[in-house]
């Protein structure tokens, strides 16, 4: 089977929708059939690791049980773009999982080192 | 040169955050095509082109869009390509990588 690497670009906002979700559990699906993926949180997509999420009144589940369980399926490293946290007043202490940050002026390079991008 | 990503943006700037988004997120080996609503964003003296005059990426425009709004190639930015739908597939055979925002 050819093997790819892919990258999921996810900025876009949680819970507004099921968007967020479904982008992560694309990656799992590509897991299944042994396709090399990672993640990169920029922009309020970077929303989606921060602790204590409580959605539940608004009939979303929590992303944060998702988002642990990618180790499992050896989706990783998880990245997050340092800019987008500051900007958001985050720190990675603020974050559900530990990332790898990566700034904004190395994005590009980063992208270039996967074979496939997947907008989230 | 190495072949980057092409990028490609839908939605004018002051819609959604897509553009500025994505074009702080180019270098010089990617190529950024403005569609649909985002032409807007390479007219000339516009707030949002120099958004566009700061990143490195080659920007392309699709013309179609750019003539459904009225507006003149003459009125966008110097540095911007003019490109046909049918240009527009040449360039996703080109760049094998594509990102849309």
């Amino acid at each position: 089977m050819i093997s790819l690497r892919y990258l999921l670009v996810l900025r876009s906002m949680p819970f507004d929708g099921l968007h967020v979700q479904e982008a992560l559990e694309q990656l799992m699906t590509l897991a299944a059939f042994e396709q090399p993926s990672s993640v990169l949180f920029v922009e309020d997509g970077v929303w989606a690791l921060k602790q204590a999420q409580q959605p539940g009144q608004l009939g979303y589940k929590n992303l944060s049980g998702l988002i642990q369980s990618l180790a499992l399926y050896d989706i990783g490293p998880l990245w997050v773009e340092k800019e987008s946290l500051l900007e958001r007043g985050l720190n990675e202490k603020d974050l559900i999982v530990s990332v790898q940050t990566i700034e904004r002026s190395h994005v590009p390079s980063l992208m270039d080192k996967h074979d496939r991008l997947l907008p989230g | 040169m190495t072949v980057g990503i092409l990028h490609l943006v839908f939605q004018s700037p002051s819609q959604t955050g897509g553009f500025r988004q994505c074009l702080e997120r180019t270098n010089e080996n990617d190529a950024v095509l403005l569609l649909g609503g985002a032409v807007v964003g390479a007219k000339k003296a516009s707030t949002v082109s120099k958004v566009l005059k700061q990143s490195s990426a080659t920007i392309y425009v699709l013309e179609e869009d750019l003539a459904a709004r009225g507006i003149a190639p003459e009125a966008l930015l110097d540095s911007i390509t003019l490109v046909s739908f049918a240009e527009f597939v040449g360039l996703t055979e080109t760049y094998s990588r594509i990102l849309s925002w």
